[in-house]
């Protein structure tokens, strides 16, 4: 049975309003984040920056860039906007289509990054020989070549080479290549076919008596039940929060090599860097932690103490801090005492973060770990000494967080707290 | 002995789910019916330790949920109506966690697992890929880990098949039998019924207790039924 086009349009125009809400829910935050970076970075450096990507000439180093980008952007959108996808596939619309509406979403849903890249283009307008015109025309085909590569999991292979041509070509700035890449982009969804089943992890195989015993007495200590846990929920957010972790340990160490400092403002440049490091680190791992491993209700019937979960979480993530450490060491090793003595605090206030009373949806751990610990870096780097008493407050801080992990309504925290993303029992999961 | 003594609860400030709910509920089958969303539920993640109560306390067997938190859970067992275990971890893991928690050695896990009726395949799985039943089962499995003296049971027939079913009453028969505290919210009555010692009811924040019930079947059925659809026992 042929598809009608008004029930094509019915499943487009679903899609569609998933990314145009996507769209708007991060339009605000992203639009205040470019104002303040823009204010923050000045007139002249936005300029070169919009005239480096967007430019008279466009480069392949720079197109490959600007999709990057946007693919790390549409990675983000792809499984929001797919989420609930299955229970959608039972409905009287061809695979295809329902592939193409969701594609379309994608690109949609990367409209506030595209608002960001068109105000770079902007600022690139003004200089002679600037392709202003096809450069704002090729920003949609990098959405929708974007859409395309994050969704290729469920796309056919050969769909995956024209959609990166598409999305090279659409950023270099050309009228005539902005065609081939609008080309490659029909191409790239010609080959694409119906979606694809993704792949799920193999199912373990079936085992007998005897192996099923040797898994459950599997060597592992007991205390390393729960943190192998949280290692494996962190998984690859890891990276994310490493990454965000280098960049005031970079800083600072710029800083250092670029400055005349005495060896004493030098530790000192050192020892914010790191624990500044130390408190990106920690709130990107807390806020993954309390998203990937929604608080676990029916564990508190268990015979544990509030204390004892904190500690694990405390230790879990403190740990994830030690390489700071040996990098701060190579920087400055007079640093290392006063960071290790506040690191302690730190992983115990941040664990204690995750056990926040949460009131409505929005907001995370990361918050409140950034503005408490950003205060403790600054008072470290100022008195270093203070980074004794520091040590010295984490009982306290380890009391007031077992304190509040006890006092958590957690009946009320999983529907408010769970990412329902990837697991398949929830509603919305795909 | 489960002891209620002042408990108040509330998910929202200024509506109370329980409020200043005094109760005592000694070994034997109790069980708890009522209206949805009339806090059966809440009363048993209350018990459990889920969730801490707004003022009051509550003990389990003699101490203190929420300031003794190991020697009160040391023999509870909670089966929750969803069963929301962590995604992240194995079956394995999670039964072997009970076990060293309950100081029970691990293959009883193996034999819990095998008891509930789950492939042994699934023991390496992690829970995200199981089916809501195989979740359940899984919870069912570890509240059989080292014969816990307290079972706190929501829900515990739902989504089970006939041999699942007869295998869990048979379980709680038993732990019944051995002395130990069962508090099951249901609203299935029959299967219930019969070893029932006392039923519990809350409605507008009161929790109402009929110990014991009455001793003649017809009785007692009319009596649970009434108190299911949430109409006050006479």
């Amino acid at each position: 049975m042929l598809e009608s086009t008004r029930t094509l349009w019915r499943t487009c125009r679903f899609h569609l309003r998933v990314g145009a809400r996507l769209a708007l829910a991060v339009l605000v935050p992203a639009v205040a984040v470019t104002i303040g970076v823009m204010a923050f970075l000045r007139e002249d450096f936005v300029e070169a920056l919009g005239l480096l990507l967007f430019g008279a000439t466009g480069s392949l180093p720079t197109a490959l860039v600007v999709l990057g980008s946007a693919v790390a952007v549409a990675a983000v959108a792809a499984p929001r906007v797919c989420a609930g996808l299955g229970w959608l596939r039972h409905l009287p619309v061809a695979g295809a289509s329902q592939r193409r509406a969701v594609t379309a979403a994608v690109a949609l849903a990367q409209a506030p990054w595209l608002a960001i890249l068109a105000l770079l283009v902007a600022e690139a307008a003004g200089h002679p020989g600037a392709a202003t015109a096809a450069h704002l025309a090729g920003l949609p085909v990098i959405a929708l070549a974007a859409a395309q590569l994050a969704l290729q999991p469920w796309r056919r292979p050969g769909a995956l080479p024209p959609a990166i041509g598409a999305g090279l070509l659409a950023g270099l700035g050309s009228w005539l290549v902005l065609a081939a890449a609008l080309a490659l982009v029909a191409a790239s969804d010609l080959a694409a076919g119906p979606p694809l089943r993704r792949s799920r992890r193999t199912a373990a195989p079936a085992i007998g008596a005897p192996a099923m015993l040797a898994a459950l007495a599997a060597p592992a200590p007991r205390w390393s039940l729960p943190a192998r846990i949280g290692w494996r929920a962190l998984g690859w957010g890891r990276v994310r929060a490493y990454a965000i972790a280098l960049v005031p340990w970079l800083a600072a160490n710029f800083f250092s090599r670029n400055n005349q400092l005495s060896p004493t403002h030098a530790a000192r440049a050192a020892l914010l860097g790191g624990a500044v490091s130390c408190v990106g680190l920690l709130a990107t791992l807390a806020a993954t932690l309390g998203a990937r491993r929604p608080a676990w209700p029916w564990s508190r019937s268990l015979p544990w103490s509030a204390r004892r979960r904190v500690l694990g979480d405390a230790v879990l993530l403190g740990a994830h801090a030690v390489p700071l450490l040996a990098l701060t060491a190579a920087v400055s090793p007079a640093a290392v005492p006063a960071l290790a003595a506040l690191l302690p605090l730190l992983a115990v206030r941040a664990a204690g973060a995750l056990r926040r009373p949460v009131t409505s949806r929005q907001g995370g751990a990361a918050g409140e770990i950034v503005m408490e610990g950003l205060l403790l870096a600054g008072l470290a780097a100022l008195l270093p000494w203070a980074a004794a008493a520091m040590l010295a407050a984490v009982p306290l801080a380890l009391r007031t967080a077992a304190a509040r992990e006890r006092r958590q309504k957690l009946g009320a925290w999983h529907e408010r707290q769970h990412l329902a993303a990837g697991d398949p029992q929830s509603w919305s999961g795909d | 002995m489960i002891r209620f003594s002042g408990v108040s609860f509330g998910y929202r400030p200024g509506q109370p789910v329980l409020a200043e709910v005094d109760l005592a509920l000694a070994p034997g089958l109790t069980l708890v019916v009522g209206r949805n969303g009339c806090g059966k539920s809440t009363l048993l993640k209350l018990a459990a330790g889920i969730d801490p109560p707004d003022a009051g306390r509550i003990e389990i067997d003699g101490h203190d949920l929420w300031r003794a938190e190991v020697a009160a859970r040391a023999g509870l067992a909670y089966v929750p109506e969803h069963p929301d275990l962590t995604p992240y971890a194995t079956i394995a893991e999670i039964l072997a966690l009970v076990c060293d928690l309950r100081g029970a050695p691990r293959a009883s896990a193996a034999a819990a697992l095998a008891f509930s009726g789950l492939d042994g395949g699934l023991a390496g799985r992690s829970v995200r890929e199981l089916s809501m039943g195989q979740r359940r089962k899984a919870v069912l499995a570890a509240a059989r880990i080292g014969n816990p003296r307290q079972l706190l049971l929501d829900e515990p027939l739902e989504a089970m098949d006939r041999a699942g079913r007869a295998d869990v009453l048979a379980w709680i028969e038993d732990r019944r039998a051995a002395g130990a505290l069962v508090l099951v919210a249901s609203h299935d009555l029959e299967p219930f019924a019969p070893a029932a010692a006392r039923a519990l009811t809350v409605s507008g924040g009161r929790c109402l207790l009929v110990d014991p019930l009455p001793g003649d079947t017809a009785e007692r059925g009319r009596l649970l039924e009434r108190m299911a659809r949430g109409e006050p026992p006479p």
